[in-house]
């Protein structure tokens, strides 16, 4: 492992800690805490991780810093002091702040590694003074929290003289031996995964026809053995030795994926007169030399063991050893001087130990789950959509020969294929709950500032959608959250006013419905007035004043550029930017986003979008010589087009289906293709926004697996397609964006649209 | 099962044969009038077709003895049975006898 990447795992494992601390804190704060002492030493040992990680590659401004947030987390950790609202605040901002560092230290190694785009001046930790100022006070008032507490570690982090990050990059440049030495060795360290087995065999075990040879042979066919020690030291002197008595006891470093139950079996017969202890991989240090300290071996066993387990250096054990010998009076073990010690110990061993911790935490998720590389799972995703693509193509090809055997079994391997695509679809997705959870944090920051009260109630946290979707979901949700706490939200005075509790509620949900996913914002705020809604309209000039408008159009106002409902502009929103944004977003994710809202009681903001964005069951259409796809799940049935019941109104064509005004589009005359239909016409019945409209084709072809790909730039600006995909034969077809034409139908190109159209009846 | 030969002030045994807990209790009785001798001892492992650790332990008794009278134990010639047993039970480095992992072949040559 090279310094560099080393120094990248650092990173992202100090995020990951950064989050957790974060979402702990939370807890604390809204009182959702299962287990006081636990979640405190799961904060400690965040903050304790990154500044002991930080040591190792010379990043001393975070080691400064997380120093002082470290030792009062440790007071706090130890009941020394209590755990203050105030307190949670100011261990979120001195978390902000580390964040805040991490960033500068990134941004700087990254401007390392690209020397042409940044001179020397700027690879060097680029805080602005703005932020050290900030990360000095907050130091001031974590020491204050600290009751003046001598604190006499650097405390500041102005005082060097050599800045940090000259002498990290000169280690970069030349690594000296030490420092590759460390990194090569924590490496080891972290893939030390392994059980830890100590067995002492019972004297009457040769007696009782057992060798503990053929135990650690037949161990060896669970797993492999790294690493032994035969423990001799109970072997008495000759004229006390008896040959038929045993003496022997292991050490045994086991790699095995075998369950504990499965590594105990081995030893089962040997449990009644002798001693076996095992520890799964990645213990505590402290479960190492709590197994250590019951055995009644020598100081020199334990360092020996501990050393082995990579957890201890020699200089680490020498000194340990010589801390025992000065304390003189009582005996000692060795176990409690260095967990009393720990914190003079190295960082590498205070790593390790938190490593190990952590990476238990993780286990039984990890032991379920395995990390694949993006790259390749898109890989996956993308031949999977070849091979859809393929397998309809010899399903059109299999019809047009005819033959029903052929048929069939192509039909069976079509089952199949939408199996594995929608199995491997299903890799990707991820549950929503992460993206969700970080809001807690905004909600509490921005419910502060507001002087609000508000709670954040998460359901359906495990529902699942695609990955990427996930992460273009982030930004409109920040939108949806932060105006929904601004202008939804009243204050507790007036909430009290109107009885309803002073305590507001933002509820983020998600849940699956019918091949979509839909997420939920709502709140229990003061709703949108309708009237006033118009009457804003009005004055911006959006609508004219005798506009009439439906109450669903007047709150969809809301999402016109421009539109902003406050008069005072905060710094949250009410910019007037934002809505539109939101609908812009979600829309490019071919999703859509509905509206609901009561007047004093609250609004709900429903976006639903596709699970996927890679493939669509899509149906195929043609119109002369070219083909077009249609979402399925937008076509409502298809019917033969009677010119005989056409009729016009308002200069657009509909046809009356069921009693109901159906307008059409005449796909051959929006595009502009060529020729004329032969024969009759059909026309698919197609809803979006809620709206019906007729597509007017020549040929329906019928459902099609469809592998989107974008459009090139050349088509980015054509109205009323949203991509394309290659059929079983080669040619192209175009994916229609549905809605898009369904809205020029109502909006702008009603007039084009029925120019085209007096046309092409007449051509009927 | 063991036989002595010596030179000098070395006494060299051999052990010859299966050397398993129901050899362990005859060679601790002909081992334990040497514990007592003033001598270097070394021990030929060449013949060992078979070992255990009931074995094992008493060779590491032995070796514990005369290291800590400052006499010397060397175990010599290992047989793979030796080494394997030796390797199981991580014991090569901690009789510090060179270890010749080269084949039975070469070493029935230097016999």
């Amino acid at each position: 492992m090279s310094m560099e990447a080393a120094l990248q795992t650092y990173f992202s494992e100090a995020h990951e800690l950064l989050e957790q601390m974060e979402r702990l804190l939370l807890q604390f704060e809204n009182g959702q805490v299962s287990d006081e002492a636990e979640d405190l030493n799961a904060i400690f040992r965040a903050a304790h991780t990154i500044k002991g990680s930080a040591g190792m590659f010379g990043l001393d401004t975070i080691v400064d810093f997380t120093h002082v947030v470290e030792n009062l987390l440790d007071k706090l950790r130890s009941g020394g002091i209590g755990l203050t609202p105030q307190l949670i605040t100011l261990l979120l901002h001195s978390h902000d702040h580390i964040a805040l560092l991490l960033d500068a230290v990134e941004r700087s190694t990254q401007a390392e590694h690209n020397p042409g785009v940044n001179d020397d001046n700027n690879a060097t930790v680029d805080l602005s003074q703005q932020a050290r100022q900030q990360g000095d006070n907050l130091i001031q008032d974590l020491l204050q929290c600290l009751n003046g507490e001598a604190v006499k570690a650097k405390a500041t982090t102005t005082k060097q003289s050599e800045h940090p990050m000259s002498r990290f990059a000169s280690q970069l440049a030349e690594p000296t031996q030490p420092v590759a030495d460390l990194v090569e060795r924590l490496a080891a360290d972290v893939e030390n995964d392994f059980w830890h087995i100590l067995v002492r065999f019972g004297e009457n075990s040769y007696r009782d026809g057992m060798d503990p040879l053929s135990f650690i042979q037949f161990l060896g066919t669970l797993g492999r053995v790294a690493h032994i020690v035969t423990l001799g030291d109970n072997l008495p002197s000759f004229d006390s030795f008896e040959a038929e008595s045993c003496y022997l006891g292991f050490e045994i470093q086991l790699s095995s994926k075998a369950s504990k139950q499965k590594i105990e079996d081995v030893f089962e017969f040997m449990r009644e007169d002798g001693f076996l202890r095992i520890l799964p991989p990645n213990s505590a240090l402290g479960d190492y030399l709590e197994m250590i300290d019951t055995m009644p071996e020598v100081d020199l066993y334990l360092g020996e063991i501990l050393i082995e387990c990579g957890a201890l250096t020699s200089t680490e054990l020498a000194s340990a050893l010589r801390l025992q010998a000065q304390t003189d009076g009582e005996w000692n073990p060795l176990g409690e001087i260095l967990i009393a010690q720990d914190m003079r110990l190295s960082p590498l061993l205070q790593a390790v130990l938190q490593k190990q911790t952590q990476t238990r935490e993780n286990l039984v998720r990890e032991q379920t789950s395995i990390r694949v590389d993006a790259d390749k799972l898109d890989t996956l995703i993308n031949l999977v959509g070849e091979l859809v693509t393929a397998g309809a193509g010899t399903i059109m090809q299999a019809e047009a020969l005819g033959n029903s055997q052929m048929i069939e079994s192509v039909a069976i391997l079509n089952s199949l294929l939408e199996e594995v695509r929608d199995t491997a679809l299903k890799l990707r997705m991820v549950p929503i709950g992460a993206t969700f959870s970080k809001f807690q944090r905004v909600v509490r920051d921005t419910a502060n500032d507001l002087s609000k009260e508000v709670e954040l109630v998460i359901k359906g946290a495990d529902t699942e959608l695609d990955k990427s979707v996930v992460e273009k979901i982030g930004d409109p949700l920040m939108h949806l959250v932060r105006n929904a706490l601004d202008h939804g939200i009243e204050s507790p005075q007036t909430r009290i006013a109107q009885g309803k509790p002073a305590q507001g509620q933002l509820t983020l949900n998600a849940f699956h419905d019918s091949g979509n996913i839909v997420i939920e914002v709502s709140d229990d705020g003061k709703g949108l007035d309708p009237e006033m809604l118009r009457q804003k309209a009005i004055e911006k000039g959006l609508i004219g004043e005798d506009t009439v408008l439906s109450k669903d159009e007047l709150l969809n106002l809301i999402f016109e550029p421009g539109f902003s409902t406050t008069d005072s502009i905060s710094n949250l929103s009410g910019r007037g930017v934002g809505m539109d944004v939101v609908k812009r977003n979600i829309t490019e994710l071919r999703g859509r986003i509905e509206m609901n809202s009561k007047l004093g009681a609250g609004t709900t903001l429903r976006i639903i979008l596709p699970l996927t964005l890679a493939i669509i069951d899509g149906f195929l259409i043609s119109v002369g010589k070219d083909s077009f796809v249609v979402p399925l799940d937008l076509v409502q049935e298809c019917v033969e087009l009677d010119s005989r019941y056409l009729r016009l109104e308002n200069n657009v064509p509909y046809i009356n289906l069921r009693n109901e005004v159906l307008p059409l589009i005449n796909l051959r005359r929006h595009f502009g293709l060529r020729g004329q239909s032969s024969g009759r016409q059909n026309v698919v019945v197609v809803k979006a926004n809620g709206q019906m409209c007729g597509l007017v084709v020549d040929k329906l072809l019928g459902e099609f697996q469809t592998v989107i790909k974008p459009l090139g730039r050349v088509f980015e600006r054509v109205g009323g397609l949203s991509g394309s995909t290659i059929l079983g034969n080669g040619a192209v077809a175009l994916i229609l964006d549905v809605q898009g034409l369904v809205k020029g139908l109502t909006i702008n190109s009603v007039p084009l649209i029925e120019k085209k159209f007096l046309i092409q009846t007449e051509g009927v | 099962m063991l036989s002595i030969e010596r030179i000098g002030s070395e006494c060299r045994m051999t052990l010859v044969g299966d050397m398993t807990i129901y050899q362990a209790q005859a060679l601790y009785d002909e081992l334990a009038p040497l514990f007592e001798e003033d001598n270097d001892f070394s021990i030929d492992l060449a013949q060992v077709s078979k070992i255990d650790s009931s074995i094992v332990q008493i060779l590491m008794m032995a070796h514990q003895h005369w290291a800590a009278n400052g006499q010397r134990f060397n175990l010599l010639n290992h047989s793979e049975a030796v080494i394997d047993a030796l390797e199981t039970m991580g014991l090569v480095a901690w009789f510090r006898d060179p270890l010749l992992i080269s084949s039975q072949r070469e070493q029935e040559v230097s016999d």
